[in-house]
This record gives C-alpha cells, sequence and structure tokens, in this order.
C-alpha cells in the first residue's frame, strides 16, 4: 500500500538527543530557538511518503524465509510464533539533505547539523507512525508488532537492502540505493516489521523500568503516538 | 414503524458477528463470505433467525465486504448488485415475522484516500454508491456504514450514501485503546464531521471490547445529539491455537451495554466474537430502559480530521489565520504559478503556531488552474497542521474540489445574498457538509444602512435552513468598510454585528483589515478597531496571527467581556510566556577585558556580535595575531575540552565554529600583513559509493578553526582523485570518512595509492561504521571517534 502523504511529528526531545544533548534545560536559548526554528523548516521541506505490503512467509528451522526470496531469512527468536510479515520504506524526500548541504556551503553550520539531526529524527519518526498504522489494524487481529528486522537491524547483511527495497516497492516513492547499498534519498528506511500473537518481550523491560516519560517505552507493542 | 422513528422511541438491538458464525457453519478460509448470500442463503438466514430470535430489532445484511474493490479479489466485482441485492431479499424475509428492520452493512474498502493513501475522492465514492444503490434498490431499511477507520472515507461513503437514495445512514467508526480511529480521528471529530452528512445515528464498533470504549462512548454522547450505537467486539482478540478468540462473556457485555445506556446510547449490539447468546443478554439488560434524552447546544464547530474547533457565541473568539492568500505576497503568487507549496506549508505552520485556529486558504491567481492549485494547497496543508480549514474562492469549482478532498469539515468563505451564490454555494455546504460565511452583500452591493445588511443576513439564515443546513453552521460577515473613504460605515458595521448576533442568534465573523486601508500605521486602527468588533460581539475574525498587538487584543478583549472564563487560557498563557523556554547559559567568568570578551563569545557561539567585539579588541591596541593567540583559539579549545567532557554537544560546538569561521573572515585581511602561520593543508573527502558527508563537514569546519588550510572534495569522491588532490596540494594530512561497512573498504585502497606514490601526507580515518582496530588493520596513520578528536588528531599527526 503507498501512502503519498503521511502527517509529520518531530519532537524537539528527539532532535536533542540525536544532537547528542541529555539534558536540555541548560542550554543556550539562542540554540534552543535555532533547533524549534530548523524543526519548522524541516517539517516544510520533508515529504513524508511510505510503501507497506505484507509478504508471504514460511517458517523454516533456521528462521522465517519470506516466500519469494529463498536467501532472505529473519533468524529472531521472537519470530516464532510470528502469523504476518510486512515489509515497510519510507523517506522524508531529498530537501532535507539538499538543505544540510546549503547550510554548510553557506557556513551555516550549526543549523546544518540541526537539519540534518532533523531529517533523522522526521524518518525514524515516520517509520513509527507507519508502523503505528498498521499496529492498530492488526490490533483488530490480535496481532502485536516486532522490533524493525532486516538489512541493517540486527545481523542481516546490509546486501539485502536491494531485495529488501524490490520487496517494499520503493520504487513507488522514489527510493533507490546504490551500488554500496546506501539508500537515496538518505533519510529513507527499509525494513521489516513481524506480526507476533504475544507482545514482544521489550514491553517486559518496560514494564519492569520506572522512567514513564521514556521516548523509547513500549506499550503492548503498539505504537501510541500516531496522531496525524 | 421507521427506523428513524423507533430510533427516536426505543432503545434498538442490533444483532451480533455474522463472520464468527459463518466459520462455524464451515465457510472455508479464503472464501469470500458475501459469496455464500448465492450459494448457501439458508445459512445465512438461519444465522439472522438466530440474532432475531435473541431480540435483536436490526439485523445486518452479510454485506461488509460487497463492494467492487473486494469482490474483484474473488472474480466477483461484476457481482455487486446480486450479491447485495439477495443479501437484503435473505434479510427482509427473514426479518419479517419479527416486525424486525435490515440494516445494509458496508465496510471499509481497505485503501487510504488522498493525501494518506492513492484512492481518489471519486473513486472511492463511485465503489460505495454501487453498493449502496444495490442495497437501496433491494429495500434495505437503513444503511450501517461500519468498522470505518478513516473520516475521509467515511465522509466519501456518506455522499455516495446521501446520492443512493432516502434511506437512513449509520456512520459507525472503530476506535482503539488510544480513543481515536486508525488515521488519528477522535470521537467528537468523528461526529461533527459525520452529522453534518445527514446521518441518522453515530457508532462505534469493533476493535476493541467494551471495557476500553467507555470513554468512546461517552465522549461520544457529549458531541452529538444523534442517536449512539455500540457494538463491541466481545473483548480484546486473543490467538489461541492460531484462531482469533474473544472472551468476553454475555452477562459481561450486557452489564457494559446497560452502562452505555445510562450515557445516553440506545442501539447496542456487539461485533467480532458476540453470539447470538450474547445479543440476548443484552436484550434482557437493556431493552426495556428508557433513552437517555440528549438536548445539548453547541456552537458552529468545524473540523480537520484530528481536531474540532467550536466559534461559540459565549466562547473565546476565534482567530482565523489570512495568510495563504496570494493577493499582494509575490512570492506566494509565484509559487502557485509554480505548482509548489512550500510557502504555503511554512505559513501554515507559522500561522497555527502563532495562535490561529482556523486556516483559511485562498488560491486566487490570474492564469492559474485554480482547482489544480487548491488541490496542492489542502492536501500539503492538511497533514501538516491540526488546524481546520477555511475555504476561500469565488469559483464554486474550486470550492467543491476542495471539500472532496477534505478530510474534514470545512468553512466555506462565502457565500453571499444574490441569488446565484445561494443557488450555487448552499448546494455544495450540504452536499459535503460544509459550515458557511455569509456576507451581507447582494446584487446591489453592501447595504449602507443597519437595516439593510441585517435583511442580506435574515435572507441567507432562511435559505441556508431551507437547504436542510443548521442555522449554527452559518457564520455571518457584516463586511467592514474602509474608515479613510466611509468614516460613517464602522459604527454600522458594528451595530450590524450586535443586531446580527442579538436578532439572529448566529455568530459573526469579520475580515478585520479592510478597515485600515490607505490609512498610515495600519495596525493601530486595526486593532482598535478589532477590540470594539470584539466588544460588539465578534466571534472570529480572519487577521494575521503573527500580529502579535492583534493576538494580545483578542486574549484581553476575551478576558475583559467574560468570554474566557476567571481569565483561564489568558493566564495560562501569560504563565507559558513568562516561564518559557528559561534556561540558563553554563556560568561563564564574568568578562572584563577584550580577549576574555573574545574568549567567552567564542565559548557562547556569539557570532552576531564576534565582529564589534574584535573591532574593540583592536582598538585598543591588540594586534590580530594576539586575539588569535590569546582569546580566539583558547575559546575554540575549550569549546573542544568541554565537548570532550560532555558539558558541551554538537551544536554549540557548531556555534562556536561559525563564530570562529566570522572571526577569521573579519581578520584574514589583517593577518594576511603579518607573517604567514599556517597549521597545515588537510585534504578531506568522504570515499567512493557513500553519499553520507555530516561527519566529514563538521570536521572540516573545525579543523578550518583551528587554523588549518581544508580542501574538502565532497562525497563520494573516487580514490584516484582523492590521491591527486593531495599530491599537487602538497597536503599533511588526508582525513577520510565513510558510513557504511560497505564502502569504507575503499579506505585501504587508498592508503595503498598514497604509499605506492611515495606520498608524504598522513591518512586519518573516521566514520559510524571505522573503528580504532579497522584503522589499525588498514594501516591509517590516525583514527578519530568525533570532530574534536579529528582535530587533536591532525594536530598530533603534522608534528
Amino acid at each position: 500500500m503507498l501512502l503519498p502523504q503521511i502527517a509529520l511529528k518531530i519532537p524537539p526531545a528527539k532532535v536533542l538527543r540525536y544532537l547528542g544533548i541529555k539534558n536540555s534545560t541548560d542550554h543556550w536559548p539562542e540554540l534552543l530557538r535555532q533547533i524549534e526554528a530548523v524543526i519548522q523548516a524541516g517539517k516544510v521541506l520533508a515529504t513524508p511518503t511510505a510503501a507497506i505490503t505484507q509478504v508471504p512467509f514460511c517458517l523454516e528451522q533456521q528462521g522465517v524465509v519470506i516466500g519469494s526470496m529463498p536467501d532472505l531469512v529473519l533468524g529472531d527468536a521472537a519470530l516464532r510464533k510470528i502469523s504476518a510479515v510486512s515489509v515497510v520504506a519510507v523517506t522524508v524526500g531529498e530537501a532535507i539533505e539538499q538543505e544540510v548541504t546549503r547550510l554548510f556551503n553557506k557556513g551555516e553550520t550549526t543549523k546544518g547539523v540541526i537539519m540534518d539531526a532533523v531529517g533523522t529524527v522526521a524518518v525514524e519518526e515516520l517509520s513509527e507512525q507507519v508502523i503505528g498504522l498498521a499496529a492498530r489494524q492488526m490490533g483488530v487481529r490480535g496481532l502485536y508488532a516486532t522490533a524493525k528486522l532486516g538489512p541493517g537491524y540486527q545481523d542481516m547483511p546490509l546486501e539485502y537492502l536491494p531485495a529488501v527495497l524490490q520487496l517494499a516497492e520503493a520504487w513507488q516513492i522514489n527510493i533507490t540505493c546504490n551500488e554500496f547499498c546506501q539508500m537515496k534519498p538518505s533519510k529513507s528506511l527499509c525494513f521489516f516489521i513481524g506480526w507476533v500473537p504475544e507482545p514482544p518481550k521489550i514491553r517486559e523491560k518496560c514494564d519492569l523500568c520506572q522512567k514513564a516519560d521514556c521516548l523509547y517505552r513500549c506499550w503492548n507493542g503498539r505504537r501510541e503516538e500516531f496522531v496525524l | 414503524m421507521s427506523f428513524r422513528e423507533r430510533v427516536q422511541k426505543e432503545v434498538l438491538i442490533i444483532d451480533g458477528a455474522m463472520g464468527t458464525l459463518l466459520q462455524q457453519r464451515g465457510l472455508p478460509g479464503g472464501w469470500c463470505p458475501e459469496e455464500w448470500n448465492l450459494s448457501q442463503p439458508e445459512i445465512i438466514k438461519e444465522i439472522h433467525k438466530l440474532y432475531l430470535e435473541a431480540g435483536a430489532d436490526i439485523i445486518t445484511t452479510n454485506t461488509f465486504g460487497a463492494i467492487g474493490l473486494k469482490l474483484a479479489d474473488y472474480n466477483l466485482a461484476d457481482q455487486v448488485k446480486e450479491i447485495n441485492r439477495q443479501a437484503v431479499i435473505i434479510a427482509k424475509e427473514a426479518a419479517r415475522p419479527y416486525g424486525a428492520m435490515v440494516a445494509g452493512s458496508v465496510g471499509p474498502l481497505g485503501k487510504f484516500l488522498q493525501p494518506l493513501g492513492t484512492m481518489t475522492f471519486d473513486q472511492a465514492y463511485e465503489q460505495f454508491y454501487e453498493q449502496c444503490l444495490a442495497m437501496v434498490e433491494a429495500g434495505v431499511d437503513l444503511i450501517l456504514f461500519e468498522t470505518f477507520g478513516d473520516i475521509g472515507e467515511m465522509r466519501a461513503a456518506l455522499i455516495a450514501a446521501a446520492d443512493a437514495g432516502n434511506v437512513p445512514v449509520v456512520a459507525s467508526f472503530t476506535f482503539d485503546e488510544t480513543g481515536r480511529t486508525f488515521t488519528g480521528t477522535d470521537p467528537e471529530t468523528a461526529a461533527v464531521v459525520a452529522e453534518r452528512l445527514g446521518v441518522a445515528a453515530i457508532g462505534v464498533n469493533c476493535s476493541v471490547g467494551p471495557r476500553q470504549l467507555e470513554k468512546v462512548v461517552q465522549a461520544l454522547t457529549e458531541s452529538t445529539n444523534l442517536p449512539i450505537l455500540v457494538s463491541p467486539n466481545a473483548g480484546m482478540p486473543e490467538i489461541m491455537d492460531g484462531k482469533t478468540v474473544f472472551r468476553e462473556t454475555p452477562e459481561t457485555m450486557a452489564q457494559y451495554a446497560e452502562r452505555f445506556v445510562t450515557y445516553g446510547a440506545s442501539i447496542l449490539g456487539g461485533c467480532c466474537g458476540t453470539t447470538p447468546e450474547h445479543i440476548q443478554a443484552i436484550y434482557g439488560r437493556v431493552k426495556k430502559l428508557k433513552r437517555k434524552p440528549r438536548s445539548k447546544t453547541f456552537g458552529l464547530r468545524v473540523a480537520s480530521r484530528v481536531k474540532t474547533v467550536t466559534i461559540d457565541p459565549q466562547g473565546i473568539p476565534v482567530a482565523i489565520g489570512e495568510r495563504l492568500n496570494p493577493t499582494g505576497k509575490k512570492a506566494l503568487q509565484e509559487e502557485i504559478r509554480a505548482g509548489k507549496t512550500e510557502i504555503t506549508r511554512r505559513d501554515a505552520l507559522a500561522q497555527v503556531q502563532a495562535g490561529a485556529e482556523i486556516l483559511d486558504v485562498n488560491v486566487g491567481v490570474g492564469g492559474v488552474d485554480q482547482i489544480s492549485a487548491m488541490e496542492r494547497a489542502i492536501q500539503a496543508i492538511q497533514v501538516l497542521v491540526e488546524a481546520p480549514l477555511c475555504i476561500d474562492s469565488t469559483d464554486p469549482q474550486v470550492i467543491e474540489q476542495a471539500l472532496k478532498l477534505y478530510h474534514g469539515k470545512a468553512i466555506i468563505n462565502s457565500v453571499n445574498g444574490e441569488e446565484s451564490s445561494i443557488e450555487t454555494i448552499l448546494p455544495l455546504a450540504k452536499r459535503y457538509g460544509a459550515a458557511l460565511i455569509g456576507l451581507t452583500l447582494d446584487e446591489q452591493g453592501i447595504p449602507a444602512t443597519v437595516q439593510g445588511r441585517l435583511e442580506v443576513a435574515r435572507k441567507l439564515v432562511q435559505k441556508t435552513e431551507e437547504w436542510g443546513i443548521p442555522r449554527q453552521d452559518l457564520m455571518l460577515d457584516c463586511l467592514v468598510l474602509t474608515v479613510s473613504a466611509q468614516p460613517e460605515g464602522v459604527p454600522q458595521t458594528l451595530e450590524a454585528i450586535r443586531r446580527v448576533k442579538k436578532e439572529l442568534g448566529v455568530t459573526t465573523s469579520l475580515g478585520v483589515s479592510n478597515v485600515s486601508f490607505g490609512l498610515p500605521n495600519r495596525g493601530l486602527i486595526n486593532t482598535a478597531f478589532f477590540a470594539m468588533a470584539l466588544y460588539a460581539g465578534l466571534d472570529a475574525a480572519i487577521l494575521n496571527p503573527q500580529d502579535e498587538r492583534m493576538m494580545e487584543t483578542l486574549r484581553a478583549s476575551a478576558v475583559l467581556l467574560a468570554r474566557d472564563v476567571r481569565a483561564e487560557k489568558y493566564i495560562a498563557r501569560e504563565q507559558q510566556a513568562a516561564n518559557g523556554p528559561q534556561v540558563a547559559k553554563p556560568q561563564e567568568k564574568l568578562a572584563t577585558t577584550p580577549l576574555e570578551v573574545l574568549y567567552q563569545a567564542v565559548l557562547s557561539g556569539d557570532k552576531d556580535n564576534v565582529v564589534a567585539y574584535i573591532d574593540e579588541a583592536l582598538a585598543t591596541g591588540l594586534s590580530p595575531m594576539e586575539l588569535l593567540d590569546k582569546a580566539l583559539v583558547p575559546g575554540i579549545e575549550e569549546v573542544g575540552r568541554r565537548y570532550g567532557l560532555g558539558i558541551y554537544f554538537l551544536p554549540q560546538l557548531m556555534m562556536a565554529g561559525e563564530t570562529m569561521t566570522k572571526s577569521f573572515e573579519h581578520l584574514r585581511p589583517e593577518l594576511a600583513k603579518g607573517p604567514s602561520k599556517k597549521a597545515g593543508t588537510v585534504v578531506m573527502a568522504t570515499v567512493k559509493g557513500d553519499i553520507h558527508d555530516i561527519g566529514k563537514n563538521i570536521v572540516s569546519v573545525m579543523l578550518s578553526n583551528h587554523g588549518f588550510d581544508v580542501i574538502d572534495l565532497g562525497k563520494n569522491v573516487p580514490n584516484e582523485e582523492i590521491v591527486r588532490v593531495a599530491a599537487e596540494k602538497n597536503a599533511e594530512i588526508i582525513g577520510l570518512s565513510a558510513l557504511m561497512t560497505t564502502t569504507m573498504v575503499n579506505m585501504p585502497e587508498i592508503i595503498k595509492q598514497v604509499k605506492e606514490q611515495g606520498l608524504r601526507c598522513k591518512v586519518m580515518v573516521g566514520g559510524a561504521a571505522v573503528t580504532e582496530q579497522y584503522a589499525q588493520e588498514i594501516g591509517a596513520d590516525g583514527y578519530a571517534v568525533d570532530a574534536v578528536e579529528a582535530v587533536n588528531m591532525v594536530k598530533k599527526l603534522v608534528c
């Protein structure tokens, strides 16, 4: 399914985190103003799109074998009870990375690094929103999302990326990759999500943790923040 | 008695799951359930009878997926009419002896509409129209759109149903545990959008069990006076032995149904996992209960997909952002001509941030395809901001296209008292469920007197109601004339606002800034007039929300006119402004001497003032080299030290770097007069195949700020090119960056070439995928994990 325009949230807290800033209370006001302004500019520049589709699979000894690609195996132990597999490609387009280059060329390096972080957060948030959207639909069937799987995640070699992009029909949203398996636009992600009948184990970890406001807190394997 | 009559008088019971019972009767996995209307009609009828025996007043046809797009999966797309017709016939035969009603079930398409998906409004409309028409022709008592998770799709469905025939329609959404639909719609917004599209009842079904639906049901009953349907699943789905099971018992379901009736729901049933036993229990518990009457009054409510904004005659006046209008804005005109939306999106965000609750959208540029321009604007804005939109055009076709695309309840700006306007705009507002701004002018122009404007206003209210549009969905603009040309006009406008509101009971709006054309200091006139208009009772103003004076006037007037009760919003806003992002700079020693001032400027990234500080320092007799050696370089070194300790972070490093760059640029002419003191030449590059260069760019900036000559070759640079430039420029250092394992393999190849050519330069490597161990393995001279380490490493290597 092609999702050609998705509403995007870019939480300032996450941008700060990607900039390596651990505590937002003791920073220069000017810097915080710049971050806020760059987030606004990033929202204007971003063209968030996604492609998501379910793929056939079978369970073999070595893991989940993606149907049309016998070499493509997801070996995560959590997938033994898998009921469905989705492949997702998301991108926020090229404008943000072009703006990063422009800002560096212009000598506005602070804005450049902030814009780069905004692009990274934007594509991560986008992927979470798409997973959240799918999770709500799969939730009706009693299924929960696993963590992201695929090239660049866990142990799967990056060389599988072209095949996974093909499966995701990422060409629909203009994501390509070069011979070194680098995606273009660079602010893009491509991954599998498994759907299992039990909340993933990470939930238990989160249940034990007392940091209720953690950005990465996982609630029953669903993403709660999906608001358009 | 018809559905419309019965639903006003009694609590109705609607049936439970169809699919669950079909599976129990042997429906094979992967088989089209709706096909059984043709091949297994007796089984369908038997299931209907089970629910009727259990007490159902309404049974739903086996047509949830009997729509062309879904039937096409089973090669049955040409059977839409027959499958739906047969389903209604079966259900009616079953229902007749029980005096029950038949609801034609229609499910969602399974595809998102634009802009979220690729399906157009017209494509969705055609699908729903075909199915609804088949059911209407077969004599269905009502149509039930159920399990809809997207408000845009529901809009298309409801409009199609209205066109298919005069049959009552129920719009039932599916909400999850967060209380929103799949695409983010809250219960109030669902109600606001659906009720203006002519539904007889609004509901909630599927997704979750009754426990999770309590808040949703309460919110729905508080958001509309229409009857409410509640059909939860029999609990949350669980997978047992590969099958989805639901565990809620009939008795528990019945207890919740009773609670839902006390909230105001009056059509109770079940969805996935519910059986005739559940329906029987619900019947026993609620059938004899009395409906809870609801008669809440609402203001003018408009909605985006995710948010409702109320313009309340007693509430806080609302700012409608006026900046998405190309009149007098050359850049926006150019953008609309070029088919782009960058300024549009930027201004939309900025206006919302400045306090606009609704955005006016106008694309009126001469010689432009305004339908396409409006499409682009609506699609771009509605995924970007939560504020509802006001569609501003004089062309009915442009308005219609915008209303098709908009996944909410928009305001049309505008209709007026001219017959041609009434005849074209009111049908659009009715069909697409929009509110209206009504201008008090007619074929004779703007009436000069209060009475004249009141008469036009009265006519507009009457015509609006004749079209079946509720009076509260019309907001009247009493039009202000330019005070410089017609000074007597302003009092007329203010009096007209007062009387329209009092005598017609509708809300009022105004384009405020018209008043000041031709006068100097227009903002002053606008603000004063705005305060007067608010005192006269104005409820909404089309204005520039980035004009802080206007927004302050709005907020303050709301307090003074008791429209912001206990000044709660005002106080909250002022407290927020006062407490704001109060962030303290790290404590620094107070700078007293010119060198200390400069040092502190670098530490605090004060690039705006550093040039002035340099000039002041030079004026005291200090030399440029002294400024460099005793203030600027120690400053940037301290920044690097703080970065290394985790006191400073990357943006602060960059801000300090920009300050240094600016200092160097300013001092360069003076420094050039003295002896050369270059630290060395560094060739920087991201290796072949690698298109990520942010890290390399940061290192380049930092090296420049430490006095190195940096030749930055960019990204994806061929190995030979890097070595060639290093040789040509006699570089001391080559700095290589790679993000990924697939590209860092070029690094040893470059090192090999450097050695083969006998170059004196050393090679430093870094990047996300590169480790110190890898650097040693490939024979690199240095490795750095970040920009500060890179500077230190280069300094070490050139010694």
